[in-house]
């Protein structure tokens, strides 16, 4: 294994507080392994990043990415069905995994005596396919019900299906992560197969494990336990294509709900990019904390919503930046979207004031502060910019990117892609 | 202990390592053994109780440069609204909309301006205010602090916006079936219809369109008045602060409010006797709703009992965690839900215990009669050598994940105050587990799972479900405001 201490290795008037230290290694078949120690508890956080999601699906296909999260914990060469909980319980072991647009997230939090068996756990899976028809079909009935759960029987819970085709056409982006009833029912043995040995290799794998572990020891263990898989066919580099929205397209949407609701999506550039950290700085000057804009005005004076919220959604090829009301009884929705025009066109004409960007350049520094205390945190972002980014360094120098943020790359990219032509408007109305 | 400072380098090193892999066989069948466990100590943390009363809590941690403060207001919960159900709660939201010295909009902008959190909330058991900053931010975050626990003024314009929010979040939480749930729960739980036993938990602590409407100012000065008092206060210091640091701040911005306790009014909890579940069904009508939202359960413990252990350990076996036997049943074996789990929620006086899912319409039934079928299990036979041993070792493996952060540690801290457990809780607790033998399980089940006399509660669309449901007893439909809807008979 090809090892890199780099990022690991204190060296005298270099020194940087609040940096997460972590060493680098890649597997001879291609998985790629960061390291970093933290003795605060005795625990470790095993993160493994399988770079696929709902993005590389197809039509016909759409939630595989989302049912494979589910049928991973069904058994693999060495473990039978339902054998991952039961073991990993029995050895104190907390698990999960999540599924994005882009990625599938599995960890293991495990006591520090029982890191080896986490290794052993989580490499069976990478090992080879061993799921049966019948943990398909229970599977099957699981994640139907997590989309009625989430999606259909939730008030406004419909946004996130009726956004990604409208947004995007013609592309992975252009459906929700949870995929297509229809699709999922469908999906045979054969297909999920196909579909583990396509994307679930090493080479597509970033594996990260952060807590109290010794660097050295632990490089051996993966390699003992990693190692011998097979390389798997690479994956060729990943396309996108998608074309600009022709107009800007207001639906209307009847829901079982009281309040009507108005939810905004416009397209704007992949995370990581300069963009990217001058939208992500913009939705906390309109909506974090009760001093934002959207709260002082939509909440506090005007009193038109009762709740309120903007962030972006940062993905590898094209992110999405959003808006959301929910109406006081009695307020109008065009009302609403004026004074959300009107608060926006200003930032594009005046730009947000220095102490604005101050104040929430503050934040960022205290949230970027609180992600360092939780080994899984800490796990979870080096697997994600090793994945993505080939560099799990970012994990220490995000924070830059955004510190230097000027007004007028917010206004900039604000008048870029924040204008009508490129958003998509969803009016959530009571049936 | 200090953490060990982090550094970070340029330097780029590359080496080469021969793998260790192919000297050995390796052999995938079974889990390697594990290596000797890690002891486990429960962080030391500072504890004094000063000349107003005010008990003073200091967890020291360096790890992060941040600190949180937390208040909690032991007599100030919703426990104590009366009926004027959502005061508690409206009083404590209505602490951070302005002081003497400080509006609304200038609180808000003060500590986001630090980048900091100045939060307030309340449950049954107490209402709370916690600050959270970098530590170079702290003392704008005390000043800011002080200043809304000491100074509040609730003015009428505040009080006004406040409860127009309050009701429209009241009249949105009848989407949700979930909320629907555990309101009518709560409500057959803690009350009954007849209105002959009432406890304060039958009541929603958010309020009631009605009850939100009629609160006035008067009454949020008075609940101030009379329930915020430092001999009932507890206020955590956790994170990067020293017990010298904490005890300077309380000196010399608390030491001026005078201990003017005042026993609050008696509000009698009123003991809702098992025997009124009777596996009577309570419908809350969803028109079109795809899925069933189900609560099956009874009353449960107090936090302070002292058998919590062991119907901790009991419930976690029961549906406490993934691999419990509801989950499995439910969700691995067949199917029906994303997820199903059993839980009691303990306050100062007992509270509920239930077992909460979300079923397809068709199965609901079903489900229901699966979860009946656990209990009387749990009750009738004890559970087996292999349960007791994995839930051991579960909750003996998870237990550092809760000494994590300062702040998860403090929540720990601030509950054996709060419910004034012993000081030895936490250091005793795994132990205490590994204690507890199959029999102690079993009575821990028998004593406080009553599977013949639960109340079932199902939030989904009654015409798909209710007629089913006349198999466990009789079925109640009630409308979105939990007014009982009758049938209507042919002929009327």
């Amino acid at each position: 294994m090809k090892k890199d201490y780099s990022s690991l290795r204190a060296a005298s008037g270099l020194s940087k507080p609040g940096s997460i230290l972590f060493a680098e290694g890649t597997l001879e078949n291609g998985l790629r392994v960061i390291l970093s120690q933290d003795t605060t508890i005795p625990s470790a956080a095993v993160n493994l990043c399988y770079h696929v999601g709902s993005k590389d699906e197809s039509p016909g296909m759409r939630g595989y990415a989302h049912l494979f999260e589910h049928l991973m914990f069904e058994g693999s060469v060495n473990l039978e069905p339902g054998e991952y909980d039961s073991l990993s319980i029995e050895a104190g072991c907390e698990n999960n995994a999540y599924t994005t647009e882009d990625k599938t997230n599995y960890y293991l939090l495990a006591p520090s005596n029982q890191l080896e068996f986490g290794l052993w756990l989580e490499s069976d899976r990478m090992l080879g396919f061993a799921v049966t028809e019948e943990s398909l079909e229970v599977q099957k009935g699981v994640v139907i019900e997590e989309k009625k759960q989430v999606f259909d029987n939730r008030p406004y819970g419909s946004v996130n299906l009726e956004f990604p085709p409208r947004l995007f056409k013609n592309n992975g982006y252009s459906w929700d992560t949870i995929g297509d009833t229809g699709d999922i029912e469908k999906a045979k043995l054969s297909d999920v197969k196909g579909f583990y040995e396509k994307y679930y290799i090493p080479g597509n794998a970033v594996l990260a494990i952060a807590g109290d572990i010794d660097i050295e020891n632990t490089f051996k263990l993966v390699e003992k336990y990693f190692g011998p898989i097979k390389s798997g066919n690479v994956i060729p580099p990943r396309s996108f294509n998608d074309s600009p929205l022709p107009a800007e397209e207001i639906v209307t949407v009847k829901d079982d709900i009281q309040l009507p609701g108005v939810f905004i999506g416009y397209k704007i550039p992949e995370e990581n990019s300069k963009e990217y950290y001058s939208f992500d700085i913009l939705t906390d000057i309109l909506s974090s904390g009760d001093s934002s804009r959207m709260y002082r005005s939509l909440v506090y004076d005007k009193q038109l919503v009762s709740d309120t919220g903007c962030w972006v959604e940062g993905r590898e090829f094209s992110g999405v930046f959003y808006f959301y009301a929910i109406l006081m009884p009695g307020v109008k929705l065009p009302d609403v979207q004026d004074e959300f025009d009107r608060i926006l066109s200003d930032i594009i004409i005046n730009g947000p004031a220095e102490r604005e960007l101050e104040k929430v350049k503050n934040r960022i520094e205290t949230r970027n502060t609180y992600r360092m205390q939780t080994n899984l945190s800490k796990a979870d972002m080096l697997a994600h910019y090793k994945t993505f980014y080939n560099d799990a360094g970012l994990v220490n120098s995000t924070v830059e990117r955004y510190m230097e943020v000027k007004r007028e790359d917010i206004m900039n990219a604000a008048k870029s892609y924040l204008n009508k032509n490129n958003r998509v408007i969803l009016n959530y109305v009571p049936r | 202990m200090r953490s060990k400072t982090i550094f970070y380098i340029f330097i780029i090193l590359i080496m080469t390592m021969t793998s260790a892999a192919q000297d050995e066989k390796l052999d995938r069948t079974k889990p390697p053994k594990p290596g000797p466990p890690k002891d486990v100590q429960f962080p030391d943390y500072f504890d004094t109780t000063l000349p107003n009363g005010i008990n003073v809590l200091v967890i020291e941690n360096n790890k992060i440069p941040a600190v949180s403060v937390r208040m909690v207001f032991r007599d100030a919960g919703s426990f104590f609204d009366g009926n004027n159900h959502g005061l508690a709660s409206l009083t404590a939201e209505l602490l951070i909309k302005g002081t003497m010295n400080r509006s609304a909009s200038q609180i808000a902008e003060e500590i986001d301006f630090v980048g900091g959190s100045l939060n307030t909330g309340s449950d049954w058991d107490g209402s709370y205010i916690s600050l959270s900053v970098l530590k170079k931010h702290l003392n704008t975050g005390i000043d800011l602090l002080s200043d809304v626990v000491l100074n509040p003024v609730f003015a009428e314009d505040e009080i006004s916006r406040v409860k127009e929010q309050r009701l429209s979040s009241i009249l949105q939480a009848k989407d949700d079936a979930g909320h629907l749930s555990d309101k009518m729960f709560n409500k057959v739980l803690f009350t009954d219809i007849q209105g002959k036993y009432k406890s304060p938990y039958g009541f929603p602590p958010e309020g009631t369109e009605q009850s939100v409407k009629d609160l006035t100012q008067r009454d949020i000065i008075d609940f101030y008045s009379n329930h915020y008092f430092p001999q009932k206060l507890i206020i955590a210091f956790v994170g990067d602060i020293t017990k010298e640091e904490a005890l300077r701040i309380v000196e010399e911005k608390l030491s001026v409010w005078k201990n003017n306790y005042k026993e609050p009014l008696g509000n009698e909890i009123s003991k809702n006797p098992f025997n009124t579940g009777n596996n009577s069904v309570f419908v809350v009508n969803k028109p079109g709703a795809v899925q069933s939202n189900i609560r099956v359960g009874h009353i449960g413990i107090s936090r302070n009992n002292p058998d919590y252990i062991a119907v901790t350990v009991m419930n976690t076996i029961l549906g406490g965690y993934f691999g419990s036997r509801i989950n499995y049943n439910l969700r691995e074996k067949h199917g029906f839900t994303y997820g199903a789990r059993s839980g009691f929620n303990p306050h100062i006086n007992p509270g509920d215990f239930s077992v909460d899912t979300d079923v397809r319409n068709d199965v609901t039934d079903t489900s229901i009669a699966l979860i009946i079928e656990d209990l009387k299990e749990m009750v009738k036979n004890e559970i087996t050598d292999e349960e007791l041993s994995t839930v051991k070792n579960y909750l003996t493996g998870v237990f550092p994940l809760q000494l994590e952060t300062a702040n998860s540690v403090a929540s720990r801290v601030i509950n054996l105050k709060q419910y004034d457990l012993p000081k030895n809780y936490y250091s005793t607790y795994i132990s205490n587990i590994n204690k507890l033998t199959k029999k102690d399980i079993l009575d821990a089940a028998k004593k406080y799972i009553h599977p013949d006399n639960l109340f079932i509660v199902v939030s989904g669309d009654a015409s798909a479900v209710k007629d089913k449901l006349k198999r466990f007893g009789e079925v109640k439909v009630f409308d979105a405001d939990g007014v009982q809807v009758f049938p209507i008979k042919k002929g009327d």
